[in-house]
């Protein structure tokens, strides 16, 4: 039989201040939004009038972090059918869930809504982001709580 | 050999002294010389010490941060365990030896925490450490730079300063986001 006795331990001075841990985690939801804010700003960064990631603040832990345009949202969701014709060589600026984004080449050489094509392939920074930084949360945890030791 | 020379010399000679012993470690999995298990306890034992010598490299002298060591660590034991389940399905592969690699070279996370702890004397709440989610990933040669705007107050201004060579999207973006990120009263600024 295996027995297993949990016993607390309360580091001296530590964490059980609560303004700390409260300072603690307010760091950890802005840190996490500023990295988040860098990541897609990168992904759409060679786009003409790129957009920038807008920040909105729900309560005190609470973020939306998000890119507000109609080009942005086509690419991240991808579509059904498009009705763009590229120009022969065209090479996209953004592939799909890479938070980067490159020169590319050429354009749109004409849009017929009488003949659809292809749809785009989502990008899914929206969910790439999250992955990555759910991944890297307890890192970044660590650090803010150290910060306040 | 990835290239090193945009580093400071001290993290160049954790990362070369690193590099010999995953390299050795690789040269045995390609010979046949050792099991899975055994290169992962080895691999692991390597990445402890490493790890801690570079975070001791960084500070320039034996820190006391030992929670920030343990999280350190265990981030890249996570990684090795996909690594070595990789292994096992696929038998070593050509491509592992420089996978190992990257090992070598994630010690760089761990050293910049240290150099945070040299510069101020304290860990800061910094949204992100060079290599810490760039695309670049340990190739990463970008750093922190830390003006110190009142210690009392813990008021820092950070600059994140792109190496020579660095110019991934997300350290470009980094760059022209966070200099500086402000901490004021040890809170970071939105």
């Amino acid at each position: 039989m295996t027995t297993i006795r949990l016993e607390k331990i309360i580091p001296k001075g530590g964490l059980f201040d609560e303004a700390k841990l409260m300072k603690a985690l307010d760091n950890t939801v802005t840190g996490i939004a500023k990295d988040i804010k860098v990541d897609l700003d990168a992904s759409v960064s060679t786009f003409s009038n790129a957009p920038k990631a807008k920040h909105k603040l729900y309560g005190r832990w609470g973020r939306d972090i998000y890119l507000e345009d109609e080009r942005v949202t086509w690419l991240n969701d991808g579509t059904r059918v498009r009705y763009a014709t590229m120009t022969p060589g065209f090479v996209a600026k953004s592939v799909p869930r890479t938070l980067a984004s490159r020169p590319g080449r050429g354009g749109v050489l004409y849009v017929n809504r009488n003949r659809p094509r292809p749809g785009i392939k989502a990008r899914e920074w929206d969910k790439t982001v999250a992955d990555k930084w759910q991944k890297l949360l307890p890192g970044v945890v660590e650090r803010m709580v150290l910060s306040e030791l | 050999m990835p290239n090193l020379d945009d580093l400071p010399a001290n993290l160049q000679a954790v990362i070369r002294e690193t590099l010999r012993q995953v390299d050795a470690l690789s040269a045995k999995m390609e010979a046949g010389d050792i099991t899975v298990d055994q290169w992962r306890d080895q691999m692991e034992a390597i990445i402890e010490a490493q790890t801690e010598s570079s975070l001791e490299a960084g500070a320039g002298e034996t820190v006391g941060a030992a929670d920030l060591l343990e999280r350190l660590i265990q981030v890249q034991l996570d990684f090795l365990a996909v690594f070595a389940a990789d292994i096992v399905a696929n038998h070593w592969l050509p491509a592992y030896r420089s996978r190992a690699q990257m090992y070598a070279e994630s010690v760089k996370v761990s050293y910049y925490n240290g150099e945070i702890i040299k510069q101020v004397g304290r860990v800061l709440p910094l949204p992100a450490m060079p290599a810490e989610g760039t695309i670049c990933l340990t190739r990463c040669g970008c750093s922190w730079e830390i003006e110190t705007v009142n210690a009392a107050n813990r008021d820092y201004d950070a600059y994140w300063r792109r190496g020579k060579t660095d110019s991934c999207a997300t350290c470009i973006e980094r760059e022209k986001q966070w200099s500086p990120v402000r901490i004021r009263g040890g809170e970071l600024r939105r």
